[in-house]
C-alpha cells in the first residue's frame, strides 16, 4: 500500500505541472474573452508582464490563432486536470498515463506550432529558451508524477480478485468433475475383480485430474502470494489453464476407456464361471443343486444360468447400462459365486483335513517301511506301498481312493468325495498302525520277546501275508492267537536258521534238537514241576555272567586257589536249573582255564565250584569264563 | 512372583510389602546369606555389617520393583505378563546349560539354533527353551572350534579376541589348539586356570549367579577327545566347589549329557579309554549322567527330527542329523518342568504332572548297595528313550507298541532295558490324543506295559529293592503325535562295558604312560561301572 509520503511527491510534481498550465490558461483564457489585466484594474501587472520581451512576444503570436491557442490551453488544462482525477482520484493507471501523455503532447503541439516563430525573433535566446522550458518542465513534472506514483496496490486488488475468480471457476469444474464421475462412473470396487487394469487406469486419471486441479490450486496459491508483476504476469495464464480443463469430457473419456475393459473382463471372467480348489483344478459348476446354477441379478432384473452370465453383461453394456449398474450386477454375481465357493469350500475343507491326514499317514508308512530289512523290507513294500494285495490297507491304494475323492469333489459329488477320503484316512491310518506294529515286533524278535499285543485295527490277514518274510528273515514263527502275536523262535527248535530259505521247520524240529546237542551248544532242557522248561544260552546269559562275577568274588576269599559259592547267595532268578545247568555245560569245555566247575547235583539247592588249571588264578578263569561266555552269546 | 532366595518364600507368604523389607526384617541376622545371595542389594540394606534403616525412598524403590515383577494380578488369572516375568527371570528354570569340547559346542549350538528357530517362527514351543534355560555357556580349549560356533559368531559375535577371555579353557596356557585326545592335558589346563582365580566370576561369560539360580547344570559335552573328557569333569568340580553354594543340606544337582564311543565304534582305543576315564571322572561329581551314542542318534533320527534351522551352517555336516534327535530328547527333558509352557486350557487331571530335575535320579541314589569299598557313590546313568506314535488314536496295543518301539529301536545310547534299575517317563502329546491316553496311564496300564517281562521286567528282581517306574503325562498342545520319553536308570550298556573293558585290558597289561595314568586313578573308574545292570542294585 503507498503511504503518504510515497503520495506527496508525484502530487507535488503534478501541482508543478499545473502551475504553467493554470498560468497559462488562465491568461489565455481572459485574452480570449478579452479581458485584460488592464481592464481588470490590473494593468500594472499586464505591463509588468508584457515588459518582458518573452511574454510580449508570445502574446503577439497568441493573438494571430487566439482560437487554436486558447483550446490547446484548454485541452492541456482538461488533460492536466483529467490526470490528476485519475492518478489521485481514482487511481486509474491507464488514464493517468494517458493524460500526462497528452499534456505533454498539447504542450509541445502548443509551443512548437504557435510559438517557435521567437527563434529568430529580437527577442532575446536566453528568454526564449526559458520560455521554452515551461513546456519541458510541465511535461516532465506531469509524466514524472504519473510514474512515480505507487500504481502496485492496484494492481494487487484487480490481480487477487482476477485470481480469486480462477480459483472459484477451478474448485467449480472440479465439483463438476467429482459430480460427473460418481454419477457416470461411481464405486469401481464392485469391478475391481473383473476389469482391474480398467478400474486401476480410470483411477489413475481421476488423481491426475485432481492432481492437475491441485496443482492449479497451487498456483493461484502461490501467484496469491507473489508480488504485482508476478501477478500481472501470471494471472492471465493460471485463467487460461483453468478455462481448458473440462470435466465432462475428461469423466467421459474416463468411462469409454473403462467401459471397454470392463466388457472384455466379463467377457474373461464370466465367459466360464469357475471356482478352483486348493488343488489347482476348477469345479464343475453344472453339477450343483439348482439354487447355485442359477444366478438372481437384480441390478438387471433378471436370473440367468452361471454359463451365461457374459451375455447378460455384454448386453447391458452394448444397450449404454450405467457402470454403477454394472458394477452391483458384478457384485451380485460376485456373492452369487462366493456362496457357491462357500458351499464347495466347506466340502473341500472337510476333504482336505482328511486327505491331508492320509498323505501325512503314508508319507509315514514309506519312511517307516525303508527302515526294514531284507525279505521283510520288500514284502512289506509289496504289500503295504505298493498294494499287491488289494484286500490290505496300502500307500498305492490310498492314493488311488485320494485321487478319485479329488476327482469326485471337484465333480462337485460330495458324499462319495468324503466317503473316498474317509477310507483314504482309514486305511493309512491302518497302515501306519500296521507298519509301526511290525516295527515293534522286529524290535521285541531283537530282544527275543515272544509276544506283541495286536491292535484291533491290524488285520490277522496282513499277518498271514508276512509271516513267511518274517520267518525267513529272522527264523521266527507267527500264531495269532487271543488278540496278540505270539512269536516262536526256530533256533529253539533246532530249526533252520535265519535267512534259511527252507519251509517246514516243524518237521525237522527233533532232529535239529539232537544235532544242537551233539554240538553242546544247545538249549537247556529241564523238568520243573513236571513242566518242560527250556532255556537258551542267550537267554540266561546275564544269570551265567552273574555267577561268573560271583564266582571271581568268592576266589579273593580263598587265597585264588578255588571258588565256591552256594546256590542260596544267589538270586533266585539266577539260582534257576537252567542257569545251572548251563553253567556246567560251558564250564566242561573250558579246560585250558578251568580244572574242574562242579555244579552239584540236582542244584538248586547246592554248590558251585571253580577250580582253575595250575598256573591260573581264579579271577583270571573267571574273567576268561565271564568274556568267553559273553562273547558267544551275548 | 517375587520369591526370596533364602527362605524360598513367595511374597504372598512374607508380611513385609518387599523384598527388602523382608530380608531386613526376617533375615537381618544372617547378613552372610544376604550377602552370598543378594550381593547387589547387601551394599544397600548393610552397612559396616549392620543394617540401615530404610527410608521411603528405598521403600518405595522396593515396592515398584516388586510391583513390577508382580505384574498384573488384579485379574486374578494366569496373565501373559506373569508369565513373561518368570520366562525371563533365571531363578527356579531348569538348566544352566555349559557345552565343553568340540562335540559340546556343536550340541550347544544346535540347542541354540532351535530355540532361535522356535522363536523366528513364533512357535509356541519356544516358551520350552524360554522358560527352561536359565543361561548358557561354551568352553573349548580349540579357539578354531569355538570361532565356528553359532554362538560366536551370531549370538555374541565375539572375535578371537573376545572369545579368548569369554570361552577358553586355560587362558595363557597353551596354544588354544585343543588337548590331542589327551584327557590329562584337558584336565590340567581347567586346574591352571582355577588356580589363577575364578574365571567363572572373572573371565568366562557365565553369570555365576544365573548358574545358582537354575535347579540343574548341565554339561554337555564328549568323552572320546581331550577337552570333552578331561576338562569337563574339572570343571564339574569346580563349579561344585567354587560356584555353587556350600551351604544347602542337598547340592544342586549338576547332569552330564555325553556322547560315548559305541561298542563298534572304530575310533580306537584312545577314545573308549577316554570314554571309561572321562564317565567315570564326571560320575564322581555329577549326579547323572545322559550317555548318547552316534549309532542310535542316527537310528532313531527318522522318528523324532526337530526342526533346526541353520544348523547345517555351523554343525559338521556329520553331526547335524544326529545332533537333532539329541536335541529333541533335551528340550522334552527340559519341558517336563517348565509348567509355564502347559496348555491352561486343557483337563487337570492331564496336565499336572511335571518332574523336577532331581526327580529324574534321586529316587535311584537310594537304590545303590552300601559298600564300604567304594571310593565313591557314581552318578547315576540315565538312558535315554524318545519313542514317538503317529497313530490317530491310541489305545492299549497302540500304547504297547509305542513302548516297544521306543524301548527297542528308539534307544538314543545302546543298553539293555531289561537290566535298568527303573526308569523315569513323560508321554506327552496333543490334548486330543492324550485325552484317550490318559486313562490308561491313571490306571497304571502302561506302567504294566513298561513293566512287562520284555521291557523293564519289573518281576526280574533278586534283593529287596524294587524296580520303580515314574510315569507322568504332560498335554503339549501343538503337537500331532504321541512321545514318550524316558530314561532308563543304571541298565547295562555294551558300549560302557566295552570302554571299560578295553581301559581294563590296557590297566593291566599295558606298558605305556597312558596305562600307567590309568593305573593311577583305577580306583575312580571301577565305581561306576560295578553299578550298572540290575544285578549291581542293592
Amino acid at each position: 500500500m503507498a503511504t503518504g509520503r510515497d503520495t506527496q511527491l508525484p502530487l507535488a510534481a503534478w501541482g508543478l505541472a499545473g502551475v504553467p498550465i493554470l498560468a497559462t490558461f488562465v491568461q489565455t483564457t481572459l485574452a480570449v474573452a478579452e479581458t485584460t489585466l488592464g481592464s481588470a484594474g490590473l494593468s500594472g501587472v499586464q505591463d509588468a508582464i508584457r515588459s518582458v520581451a518573452v511574454f510580449d512576444a508570445a502574446a503577439i503570436l497568441m493573438w494571430q490563432s487566439p482560437g487554436l491557442v486558447s483550446g490547446l490551453f484548454v485541452l492541456i488544462a482538461g488533460a492536466w486536470a483529467a490526470q490528476g482525477v485519475a492518478q489521485f482520484g481514482r487511481h486509474n493507471r491507464d488514464v493517468t498515463f494517458a493524460a500526462a501523455g497528452l499534456v505533454s503532447v498539447l504542450f509541445f503541439a502548443l509551443f512548437f506550432g504557435v510559438y517557435f516563430p521567437m527563434f529568430g525573433s529580437d527577442v532575446p535566446l536566453v528568454q526564449v529558451l526559458g520560455f521554452f522550458a515551461v513546456p519541458v518542465v510541465a511535461s516532465g513534472a506531469a509524466v514524472g508524477s504519473a510514474l512515480g506514483h505507487d500504481w502496485d496496490e492496484k494492481v494487487v486488488e484487480e490481480k487477487s480478485a482476477e485470481l480469486a475468480a480462477v480459483a472459484s471457476d477451478l474448485d467449480r469444474k472440479r465439483e463438476a468433475f467429482e459430480e460427473a464421475y460418481r454419477r457416470r462412473i461411481g464405486d469401481l470396487d464392485a469391478l475391481a475383480d473383473i476389469a482391474p487394469n480398467g478400474v486401476e487406469r480410470a483411477r489413475e486419471r481421476r488423481r491426475e485430474f485432481r492432481e492437475r486441479c491441485d496443482g492449479l490450486e497451487s498456483d493461484v496459491a502461490a501467484a496469491g502470494r507473489g508480488s504485482a508483476d508476478q501477478l500481472r504476469a501470471e494471472a492471465s495464464s493460471l485463467a487460461s489453464r483453468v478455462e481448458s480443463l473440462d470435466p465432462e469430457t475428461e469423466v467421459g473419456r474416463i468411462e469409454d476407456d473403462l467401459r471397454e475393459r470392463v466388457a472384455s473382463g466379463v467377457r474373461t471372467t464370466y465367459g466360464t464361471v469357475q471356482c478352483w480348489s486348493r488343488y489347482d483344478r476348477s469345479y464343475e459348476l453344472v453339477n450343483l443343486p439348482s439354487r447355485f446354477r442359477d444366478v438372481e441379478i437384480q441390478a438387471f432384473d433378471t436370473a440367468v444360468h452361471v454359463g451365461r452370465i457374459d451375455e447378460a453383461f455384454l448386453s447391458r453394456l452394448d444397450e449404454g447400462a450405467d457402470l454403477e449398474t454394472v458394477a452391483q450386477a458384478v457384485g451380485e454375481v460376485d456373492d452369487h459365486v462366493g456362496r457357491i465357493e462357500a458351499y464347495v469350500g466347506q466340502y473341500e475343507s472337510s476333504f482336505a483335513e482328511r486327505a491331508d491326514a492320509a498323505g501325512s499317514d503314508i508319507e509315514t508308512v514309506e519312511t517307516k517301511c525303508d527302515r526294514f530289512e531284507g525279505r521283510v523290507a520288500d514284502r512289506l513294500s509289496e504289500l503295504v506301498v505298493e498294494g499287491r494285495d488289494g484286500d490290505l490297507p496300502s500307500v498305492r491304494g490310498v492314493r488311488e481312493r485320494l485321487d478319485s475323492g479329488r476327482d469326485a469333489l471337484h465333480d462337485c459329488r460330495f458324499d462319495e468325495a468324503e466317503r473316498a477320503a474317509e477310507e483314504a484316512a482309514e486305511d493309512a491310518s491302518e497302515a501306519v498302525t500296521l507298519v509301526e506294529f511290525l516295527w515293534s515286533v522286529v524290535g521285541t524278535i531283537d530282544h527275543r520277546g515272544e509276544r506283541v499285543s495286536l491292535p484291533a485295527s491290524v488285520d490277522p490277514t496282513a499277518i498271514e501275508r508276512l509271516r513267511p518274510a518274517f520267518e525267513r528273515e529272522y527264523g521266527v514263527e507267527f500264531r495269532v492267537a487271543d488278540g496278540a502275536l505270539e512269536l516262536t523262535y526256530r533256533e529253539r527248535a533246532g530249526e533252520t536258521e535265519p535267512g534259511d530259505e527252507s519251509e517246514g521247520g516243524s518237521e525237522s524240529g527233533v532232529g535239529g534238537e539232537v544235532a544242537a546237542h551233539e554240538r553242546g551248544e544247545a538249549d537247556v532242557r529241564t523238568e520243573s514241576d513236571g513242566q518242560v522248561e527250556r532255556a537258551r544260552p542267550e537267554e540266561v546269559i546275564d544269570s551265567v555272567l552273574f555267577v561268573f562275577r560271583e564266582l571271581k568274588t568268592a576266589g579273593r576269599a580263598t587265597d585264588g586257589d578255588h571258588a565256591e559259592i552256594q546256590t542260596g547267595e544267589l538270586p533266585e532268578s539266577v539260582a534257576t536249573p537252567a542257569v545251572l545247568t548251563q553253567i556246567r555245560r560251558f564250564g566242561q569245555r573250558q579246560t585250558d582255564v578251568l580244572e574242574t566247575l562242579d555244579v552239584q547235583e540236582n542244584a538248586p539247592p547246592g554248590f558251585i565250584e571253580l577250580v582253575p588249571k595250575e598256573g591260573t588264578s581264579v579271577e583270571a578263569a573267571a574273567d576268561a569264563l565271564h568274556e568267553r561266555y559273553r562273547e558267544q552269546y551275548g | 512372583m517375587t520369591k526370596c532366595r533364602i527362605c524360598y518364600q513367595t511374597k504372598a507368604e512374607w508380611p513385609e510389602n518387599s523384598l527388602d523389607d523382608h530380608l531386613l526384617e526376617s533375615h537381618a541376622t544372617d547378613e552372610t546369606s544376604i550377602r552370598a545371595v543378594y550381593s547387589d542389594r547387601y551394599e544397600r540394606l548393610f552397612e559396616n555389617g549392620a543394617p540401615v534403616e530404610t527410608d521411603d525412598e528405598t521403600d518405595a524403590d522396593s515396592e515398584a520393583e516388586s510391583g513390577s515383577e508382580l505384574g498384573p494380578l488384579d485379574d486374578g488369572g494366569f496373565d501373559s505378563s506373569v508369565s513373561d516375568d518368570l520366562l525371563d527371570d533365571t531363578y527356579g528354570k531348569k538348566w544352566y546349560m555349559i557345552g565343553v569340547g568340540g562335540a559340546g559346542n556343536n550340541i550347544m549350538d544346535a540347542i541354540l539354533l532351535r530355540k532361535s528357530t522356535l522363536e523366528r517362527n513364533n512357535e509356541d514351543r519356544s516358551l520350552v527353551w524360554r522358560g527352561g534355560l536359565a543361561g548358557y555357556g561354551m568352553l573349548n580349549t580349540n579357539i578354531a572350534e569355538l570361532e565356528q560356533t553359532y554362538y560366536a559368531q551370531e549370538l555374541k559375535e565375539y572375535s578371537r579376541n573376545d572369545l579368548l577371555p569369554n570361552a577358553i579353557i586355560g587362558f595363557g596356557k597353551h596354544d588354544y589348539s585343543g588337548m590331542g585326545r589327551r584327557w590329562d592335558n584337558g584336565e590340567k589346563v581347567v586346574r591352571a586356570d582355577f588356580e589363577d582365580g575364578n574365571p567363572f566370576r572373572e573371565r568366562w561369560d557365565m553369570d555365576p549367579q544365573h548358574i545358582r539360580d537354575a535347579q540343574a547344570i548341565m554339561f554337555v559335552h564328549s568323552v572320546t577327545k581331550g577337552t570333552g573328557c578331561g576338562s569337563t569333569p574339572a570343571l564339574a568340580e569346580h563349579v561344585r566347589e567354587e560356584v555353587l553354594s556350600d551351604d544347602y543340606v542337598i547340592d544342586k544337582a549338576i547332569l552330564s549329557s555325553v556322547v560315548i564311543p559305541s561298542a563298534e565304534d572304530k575310533f580306537g582305543g584312545r577314545a573308549r579309554t577316554n570314554g571309561a576315564v572321562g564317565l567315570a571322572r564326571m560320575s564322581q561329581t555329577a549326579d547323572a549322567i545322559i550317555p548318547f551314542n552316534n549309532e542310535r542318534l542316527q537310528d532313531v533320527q527318522g522318528d523324532v527330527k526337530p526342526r533346526i534351522d541353520g544348523i547345517e551352517r555351523y554343525n559338521p555336516p556329520q553331526y547335524t542329523e544326529l545332533n537333532k534327535p539329541l536335541v529333541a530328547f533335551l528340550e522334552a527333558f527340559t519341558m517336563s518342568s517348565t509348567p509355564q509352557i502347559i496348555d491352561q486350557d486343557a483337563t487337570m487331571s492331564i496336565q499336572g504332572e511335571v518332574f523336577d530335575v532331581s526327580d529324574s535320579f534321586r529316587p535311584v541314589e537310594d537304590k545303590y548297595p552300601l559298600d564300604l569299598d567304594r571310593e565313591y557313590t557314581p552318578a547315576v546313568i540315565l538312558a535315554p528313550v524318545l519313542g514317538r506314535s503317529r497313530d490317530a488314536s491310541l489305545d492299549k496295543s497302540g500304547l504297547e507298541i509305542l513302548v516297544r518301539n521306543a524301548l527297542f529301536h528308539n534307544k538314543l545310547s545302546d543298553f539293555d532295558p531289561t537290566t535298568a534299575w527303573g526308569g523315569t517317563f513323560l508321554i506327552y502329546g496333543p490334548e486330543e490324543k492324550m485325552e484317550s491316553i490318559s486313562p490308561y496311564v491313571n490306571d497304571n496300564t502302561l506302567r504294566e506295559i513298561i513293566g512287562g517281562e520284555e521291557m523293564l521286567d519289573v518281576g526280574d528282581v533278586s534283593g529287596a529293592e524294587s524296580i520303580d517306574i515314574h510315569i507322568s503325562q504332560m498335554v503339549i498342545p501343538y503337537l500331532d503325535d504321541v512321545y514318550l520319553w524316558g530314561t532308563l536308570w543304571n541298565p547295562r550298556m555294551p558300549s560302557l562295558e566295552a570302554m571299560y573293558e578295553h581301559a581294563k585290558k590296557l590297566k593291566e597289561e599295558g606298558n605305556s604312560r597312558q596305562a600307567e595314568s590309568l593305573r593311577d586313578i583305577w580306583h575312580l573308574v571301577d565305581p561306576l561301572f560295578s553299578c550298572l545292570g540290575r544285578e549291581n542294585m542293592a
